[in-house]
């Protein structure tokens, strides 16, 4: 019985790893063999590709870094904030999380055209930093630890950076990684705002690349695809332990 | 003693102003922008700017392609969130319960998780090519929500205590009322959660099918509206967009708040 | 196990930045460097004669500049540049033209053309690789 479960579950993976091997493979297939054509075709041939290479990375970057400040005080004050209509402002954030990108893609816009940040690398890094998912999972994170430590630190000091820097950060680690690796994941992957918020090509990224299927000569798109899955693979194989953790205690709404 | 008390409040003061930057962002961003969006979608055109009450509201929902959509998003959620929970729940049972070496592939089950859209689509597209039914469209999300509903239940699982399970069993329980009087109320709360979810996530899937269908008018069975949206969108019609976002958010709000009040009342 | 592990996937994430960053700076001069160096020049314009009759049957003749190619360069067609846009950025690539050409002959051995070169097109005068219809050059002169 085991066993059956046992092969059942090989096959079950080897299914749902399929398309991401189907893509490598494919990637590196060209008129009925192996090759490294398409990659050449790709970074030899294609030198828009670079820019855009960059431009997720730069972006992906900058929003997860410059979010992490902003998600974990912002954990820290619901959690330890005391307040009127702190249950509501929370389930506010919850509510904001859950709504699809096409209903705040529509606010964004407009408010991004009114500062006049459309077409700029702000206008797209700026919303994404707000965006309410790292604070909901920090904040249900940081209900269970431990606040003898935070007394603790208080005493010493009346600066809350300090105390977050000493007593909230080292238990959070692992959460942090967690939030650090979805948020990542999240602005590598976003292709509507770059479409929709930038004009010049030259700010555009790496998944609009992608999507713009047939405007480019060469079998570019696999070796792209590929070259575009590598930096998430490296980020989730890094953090991988700390994922599942991290997560555990953040959804226990 | 005052002093002390003078310190508390400080604290308190600091605490509530942690909360600004991300406050003042999403207000920036998504609040006060959403108002305006509210605002849009009450009058009739972008320069003549006459209130006109609730008629966008009533055009968009006597629009033939909004109750298309709106059947499309309802659909995939009536079909594809039971798969995935049951999928995810059978999944993370055998993790948790199972043979060592299946827990390796754990990392088979999270990586769609975080392979990003755009490379997928690619793939995705080319086997299905031919296809022309919904199945796709279910597939992806089907392959790409199981991860975290998976990451998530495990989690739950393992997280039972151990020696409830000893306690019961010392008290001459059997194998099956074992598992429905400790198993299943531990892990409801997680499963619910794991539904909401996906429930949630299905209003997101629009990038996915964009990309795989890489055109802004896909076949009717997986027009959502998510597309709606968007072609009214590059259409520039904002008014029929403000509405349709704003009954788009409630609707997601009700379901949010029908899953929240649901829970509770089961943890009861 | 899982220290090895991150420290193998640490290596792999630098050198992943590393090649990117190499290949952002030097794909291009790579590329370029393994196209074939091209000299192009613009199309020679000789005087040939014409014959010309008019209306009322009159026969004139005069010379008149006109494209001319060299009778050497006939044989295996001539390659002339046209610059395109692949894959988002400028590039210049030959087509092989086999132009029609007049009888008149010029004293240094040109060959008028009637069709096939315009006034004002470059041609391959010389290159270091065998060139091939459609192929991208790289025009150093």
């Amino acid at each position: 019985m085991k066993k059956l479960i046992g092969i059942i579950f090989a096959v079950l993976s080897a299914v749902f790893l399929l398309p991401v091997a189907a893509t490598v493979f494919l990637s590196f297939y060209s008129e009925g063999g192996l090759t490294l054509e398409c990659y050449n075709d790709l970074l030899f041939d294609c030198f828009v590709f670079y820019p855009m290479f960059w431009n997720s990375v730069l972006y992906a970057a900058a929003i997860t870094l410059i979010q992490l400040p902003v998600v974990i005080l912002c954990a820290f004050g619901f959690t330890w904030a005391k307040f009127k209509g702190k249950g509501v402002l929370f389930i506010f954030y919850i509510v904001l999380m859950m709504m699809p990108l096409q209903v705040t893609i529509l606010p964004n816009y407009i408010g991004l055209r009114d500062m006049g940040l459309i077409n700029t690398q702000w206008g797209i890094i700026l919303p994404m930093i707000f965006s309410p998912f790292g604070a909901v999972v920090m904040h249900q994170y940081m209900k269970g630890t431990d606040s003898s430590v935070i007394e603790a630190a208080r005493l010493e000091t009346n600066s809350v950076f300090r105390v977050i820097l000493v007593s909230v950060i080292p238990q959070l680690r692992v959460c942090i990684f967690a939030v650090v690796l979805f948020v990542f994941a999240e602005s590598w992957n976003m292709v509507e705002q770059p479409m929709l918020f930038l004009n010049d090509k030259g700010l555009k990224t790496m998944s609009v690349f992608i999507s713009e299927s047939g405007s480019y000569a060469g079998a570019v798109l696999f070796p792209a695809a590929v070259i575009f899955l590598i930096p998430v693979l490296l980020l989730y194989l890094f953090f991988s332990d700390s994922l599942e953790k991290g997560l555990t205690l953040g959804e226990l709404s | 003693m005052k002093s002390i008390q003078k310190k508390r409040l400080k604290w308190n003061t600091k605490c509530v102003l942690c909360l600004l930057p991300s406050l003042l962002g999403t207000l920036a961003f998504f609040v006060a922008p959403f108002i305006r969006v509210i605002y849009y979608s009450l009058i009739d055109n972008q320069f003549r700017k006459n209130f006109v009450g609730f008629d966008n509201y009533i055009d968009t929902l006597a629009n033939e392609y909004f109750l298309l959509a709106l059947k499309n998003s309802l659909l995939l959620i009536v079909i594809c969130v039971p798969i995935v929970v049951i999928l995810a729940l059978a999944v993370s049972l055998v993790l948790s319960y199972g043979i060592r070496w299946v827990r390796k592939t754990r990392a088979a089950f999270v990586l769609p998780l975080v392979i990003p859209t755009a490379s997928i689509a690619l793939i995705w597209h080319s086997v299905f090519a031919s296809d022309t039914s919904v199945l796709p469209v279910y597939l992806l999300f089907i392959w790409k929500n199981t991860g975290i509903c998976v990451v998530l239940l495990t989690a739950a699982f393992t997280s039972i205590d151990p020696s409830l399970f000893e306690a019961a069993k010392l008290d001459g329980a059997g194998s099956f009322t074992l598992h429905k009087k400790i198993t299943v109320p531990m892990v409801m709360p997680t499963v619910f959660f794991v539904s909401l979810l996906t429930i949630v996530n299905s209003f997101k899937i629009f990038k996915e099918i964009y990309l795989y269908y890489g055109t802004n008018y896909p076949p009717d069975h997986s027009y959502t509206l998510q597309y709606y949206m968007n072609n009214n969108f590059l259409k520039l019609d904002y008014q029929s967009l403000a509405a349709s976002a704003v009954l788009t958010s409630v609707l997601i709000f009700g379901i949010v708040m029908a899953g929240m009040a649901l829970q509770r009342r089961y943890r009861q | 196990m899982k220290i090895i592990a991150k420290k193998t996937t640490l290596i792999f994430t630098v050198l992943f930045f590393a090649i990117m960053l190499f290949l952002t700076f030097f794909a291009e001069s790579i590329h370029i460097s393994s196209l074939p160096q091209v000299e192009a020049a613009r199309a020679e314009t000789r005087r040939f004669s014409v014959t010309a009759v008019s209306a009322d049957g009159e026969v004139a003749q005069y010379s008149s500049e006109k494209t001319a190619v060299s009778e050497k360069m006939l044989g295996e067609g001539i390659f002339v540049v046209y610059t395109a846009e692949k894959n988002g950025t400028k590039r210049s690539f030959v087509r092989l033209v086999f132009p029609e050409v007049g009888e008149s002959r010029s004293d240094d051995g040109y060959r008028e053309v009637i069709s096939g070169i315009n006034y004002g097109d470059r041609i391959i005068m010389s290159t270091s690789k065998e060139l091939y219809d459609g192929c991208e050059v790289n025009v150093i002169k």
